[in-house]
């Protein structure tokens, strides 16, 4: 049980960084617990279901702007608040992917982009609720439940951001065991045989693209909590490109690899950036690589390597994910 | 008289959309009938095309010259791509080939601020056509005229080529069975290399003509998803399908926009909605 | 022995053309029936009509009574109606196991439960333990279905088509492709199959060996018509079949 063992260490650890990281490293872990969570959400689609989204960041957005309304004019606490955005998001995610599955393939990936920029315009065009160009700012983080206090300090915020990251993974990752989740891969593999088999396929790939954007909501409002403020540019389809290369490089249909991906991605994002205006020219050219000549990602780079140093298949069998191991019973 | 003036000046702005958008899309179009892959980073190269333009102007004075060295640059520009990497990309399934050309967007994206920096460039009207006409007391730019002959004049000449000349006839057989004529001892490879710098380059002068009106802006990439919206009302793959296609999306964005200014995205995405739910292969089109 | 589906008068067009004609049949519970042709025929035709995935011209598709023409395939096949397909159709990067569990789990319920979801598994792996043990494949459980021999796909599908428990078993060309060798292990294992378990079944096959092994009876087409409609000596003896297949061309 490899992969348990070292599961179990990486929450601890996570869990206990507060205690033994300085201040601005606990800053950027907090923003990767959200970017995992982000990224996490999109692999549903492109990894599970083969749903390549390039609008993934309207939800995030949405979900950003709709906890910094909540937060504005309410006083609603932060949990609850960060869950109903969540909520909110994944309703009207349903009327999105309803849309989106009309069509397959290439136009299913065009009218998300659409949806997208169209989220991108309202945020911008809106601007007695948005705030136009400028967004929304001042974002208050308010108490909890209860009045805890606790939420409103950055290690109580860290450890309420890590909490919805680890509670959505395990959710999702039961979803995936789930009959739910096999279907998902049935339709990933051969969607016509899927349907033949009985199934609605349709209303399979609607409930795993609202799912996703619930997701992506979630952790947009995380980032306007974080952050304090929601603007326009959360939502431009470059955006939708990042999470994108995230899932890609870090490993798609396995809910873990999309989280290395996003600390890849940040990762060469500080580091590169001080180095060279252009460390997005790279992204976008390491992104290319990895779709020709590691399709599985880091995760499935460091899965084989490690795994043969175990003399295993892979150190998830349990993984009903993207074939690395299959049995499932 | 005036609703038929005011009609007259939003048909002729629309026909002037019409123009920018048919090279766009017409090159989309042709690539798809030829290739049956989308091609993500259309969008980028149509910026790409107004952005060199920009240089091109710049050095040599001419905005003519531009726009004749623009297309050639950029059209070689996307014959390097199909021979380098995305030829080896078409047995594998679409989504890399979308997945790829998306990555080649960003990396487009990238290039071109780190060359020209973020704020839009404003490349001048040429000389000759930088005046105004009066069309029943309503000033209409010299320019937009311009731009409706030149895209009547390009629609007309491709179908010419494309429905009489030799060459024309094995691009559209190519689209229609291209194992067929690989028998039959014709080079697909160079039919499709050769169509799909055809396509970059025709998205390039669309780019280049519409940087006077417009600006050449980095949020031009985002015109892949207008040349999408085209092609699929068009039918993909299909020439006449894209002429078609350009009418009525510019005759929605304008009269959309006079109305309803803010709106107009969501016409075009109503309308990419509805033809999708209606024919999934376009109005006018082969199989999607 | 009750009539359990019947076809009344279903005709196709495609255009101009004529798939298929008037065409006539009834299938009665518990029996194997084949439709043969020579190509063109509308064999195919007449078994995606009957899934679903063709709407008929004209003419209607009844099912224990329930008139099922033009109803979606995903509703047949929930009413009870399961199929193969002519070319192979499986996911090829899932085992086998998997493959027919998958289909096992399509006709059970709660199939969305996120809580009692390790119930609908296991039931769904019972199931597809069985049908695969009745096609002895036994020893490919854990192959990825990709990696399979020709043979052993097809008799996967055949599998994943038993483990939905289908009131009408319906196989399209289940041995096109197969070596002589696979078609005739294909063959036995189906007789034993059917030989322990009544199912009713109806077979499009092109080889008359495995036709004649398997089938109770047999409809003939040619050319969208039905020529002929009986048990298996029947149609051996009738003129116009022989003259369908050996005599007057196309």
């Amino acid at each position: 049980m490899q992969s348990k063992t070292i599961g179990v260490l990486v929450i601890l650890a996570l869990i206990f960084a507060p205690q033994y990281l300085p201040v601005y490293a606990m800053t950027l872990l907090t923003e990767l617990v959200i970017l995992a969570l982000f990224a996490m959400s999109l692999d549903l689609m492109v990894g599970y279901t083969k749903l390549v989204s390039f609008g993934h960041a309207g939800a995030y957005g949405l979900g950003a702007y709709v906890f910094g309304l909540l937060s504005l004019h309410t006083n609603i606490a932060l949990p609850f608040g960060v869950f109903l955005s969540a909520v909110i998001v994944g309703i009207v995610a349903i009327g999105i992917a309803w849309s989106c599955t009309m069509a397959t393939g290439v136009s299913f990936a065009m009218l998300t982009l659409a949806f997208g920029q169209l989220g991108y315009a309202v945020s911008i065009k809106w601007v007695s609720v948005t705030g136009g160009s400028d967004g929304l700012s001042g974002i208050p983080r308010r108490l909890g439940p209860f009045g805890w206090a606790m939420l409103t300090t950055k290690t109580g915020f860290y450890l309420f951001a890590l909490t919805c990251l680890i509670g959505s993974y395990f959710f999702c990752r039961a979803l995936i065991r789930a009959p739910f989740g096999q279907v998902l891969r049935g339709i990933r593999e051969n969607e016509m045989k899927v349907f033949a088999l009985g199934y609605n396929t349709r209303r399979y790939k609607i409930a795993v693209v609202s799912l996703a954007y619930f997701f992506a909501g979630m952790a947009g409002a995380l980032y306007a909590s974080f952050a304090g403020f929601a603007n326009p540019e959360m939502l431009f389809w470059t955006v939708s490109g990042q999470v994108l290369i995230m899932v890609i490089v870090g490993g798609k249909g396995t809910l873990i690899g999309p989280m290395l991906g996003a600390i890849f991605f940040i990762m060469v994002e500080h580091k590169l950036s001080e180095l060279t205006e252009s460390w997005g020219l790279f992204m976008g050219i390491i992104f290319i690589g990895f779709v020709m000549f590691a399709p599985d990602g880091i995760f499935g780079i460091l899965n084989k390597n490690v795994s043969k140093r175990f003399n295993k298949k892979s150190l998830f069998p349990q993984d009903a994910g993207n074939g690395a191991g299959d049995q499932q019973l | 008289m005036e609703t038929f003036s005011f009609i007259l000046i939003q048909t002729l702005n629309a026909l002037s959309q019409a123009s920018l958008l048919f090279f766009l899309g017409s090159g989309l179009a042709l690539i798809f009938g030829i290739m049956r892959v989308v091609n993500f980073s259309h969008g980028a190269l149509y910026m790409l095309g107004a952005y060199i333009g920009y240089t091109t102007a710049r050095l040599t004075g001419s905005v003519w010259v531009a726009m004749v060295i623009s297309p050639l640059i950029v059209g070689a520009i996307g014959l390097i791509f199909e021979l380098g990497f995305l030829r080896h990309l078409y047995k594998r399934d679409e989504d890399a080939f979308l997945l790829v050309t998306f990555g080649l967007t960003l990396v487009l994206a990238e290039i071109t601020r780190l060359f020209w920096g973020a704020p839009p460039l404003q490349v001048a009207i040429p000389k000759g056509l930088d005046s105004v006409v009066f069309i029943f007391d309503e000033p209409m730019p010299t320019y937009k005229i311009f731009l409706i002959a030149a895209g009547a004049i390009a629609s007309t000449f491709i179908w010419i080529f494309l429905e009489r000349t030799r060459l024309g006839l094995l691009i559209r057989a190519t689209s229609q069975n291209s194992q067929m004529l690989h028998a039959l001892g014709t080079d697909i490879n160079l039919i499709r290399s050769g169509v799909f710098a055809l396509g970059c380059a025709l998205a390039a002068l669309g780019g280049v003509l519409a940087a006077p009106s417009v600006t050449a802006s980095l949020g031009m990439s985002s015109a892949v998803i207008d040349a999408f919206v085209i092609v699929i009302i068009g039918g993909m793959g299909s020439f006449l399908g894209a002429i078609f296609g350009s009418l009525i999306v510019a005759g929605v964005q304008t009269f959309g926009n006079y109305f309803f200014p803010d709106f107009a995205l969501v016409f075009l995405y109503a309308l990419m909605l509805a033809v999708l739910i209606v024919r999934p292969g376009g109005l006018l089109g082969k199989e999607a | 022995m009750s009539t359990i589906f019947e076809c009344i008068g279903v005709g196709r067009n495609f255009g101009a053309l004529t798939a298929l004609e008037n065409i006539s049949l009834k299938v009665q519970q518990g029996e194997v029936r084949a439709v043969i042709g020579p190509n063109g025929a509308g064999k195919s035709t007449l078994f995606n009509v009957i899934a679903g995935t063709l709407k008929p011209s004209n003419g209607r598709v009844v099912m224990q009574g329930n008139d099922i023409t033009g109803m979606r395939p995903e509703a047949i096949c929930q009413l009870g109606i399961s199929r193969t397909f002519q070319l192979s159709s499986i996911f090829p990067e899932m085992s086998a196991f998997d493959n027919v569990r998958l289909a096992a789990q399509g006709k059970l319920g709660g199939r969305w439960h996120l809580l009692g979801g390790s119930k609908v598994l296991e039931q769904a792996s019972s199931l597809a333990e069985q049908a695969m043990n009745r096609l002895n494949l036994r020893a490919i459980f854990d192959t990825p279905a990709g990696n399979l021999s020709h043979g052993d796909q097809r008799l996967v599908e055949v599998a994943m088509a038993i483990a939905q428990r289908p009131t009408i078993l319906m196989l399209d060309e289940p041995t096109q492709g197969m070596s002589i060798q696979e078609t005739r292990r294909a063959v036995d294992t189906l007789k034993a199959m059917l030989a322990e378990e009544s199912l009713t079944v109806v077979l499009v096959e092109h080889d008359m060996d495995v036709v004649f092994s398997l089938a109770d009876r047999i409809a003939v087409l040619h050319r969208g018509r039905l020529i002929a409609d009986g048990s298996v000596e029947e149609v051996k003896a009738d003129a116009g079949v022989q003259d369908a297949y050996l005599g007057g061309v196309d």
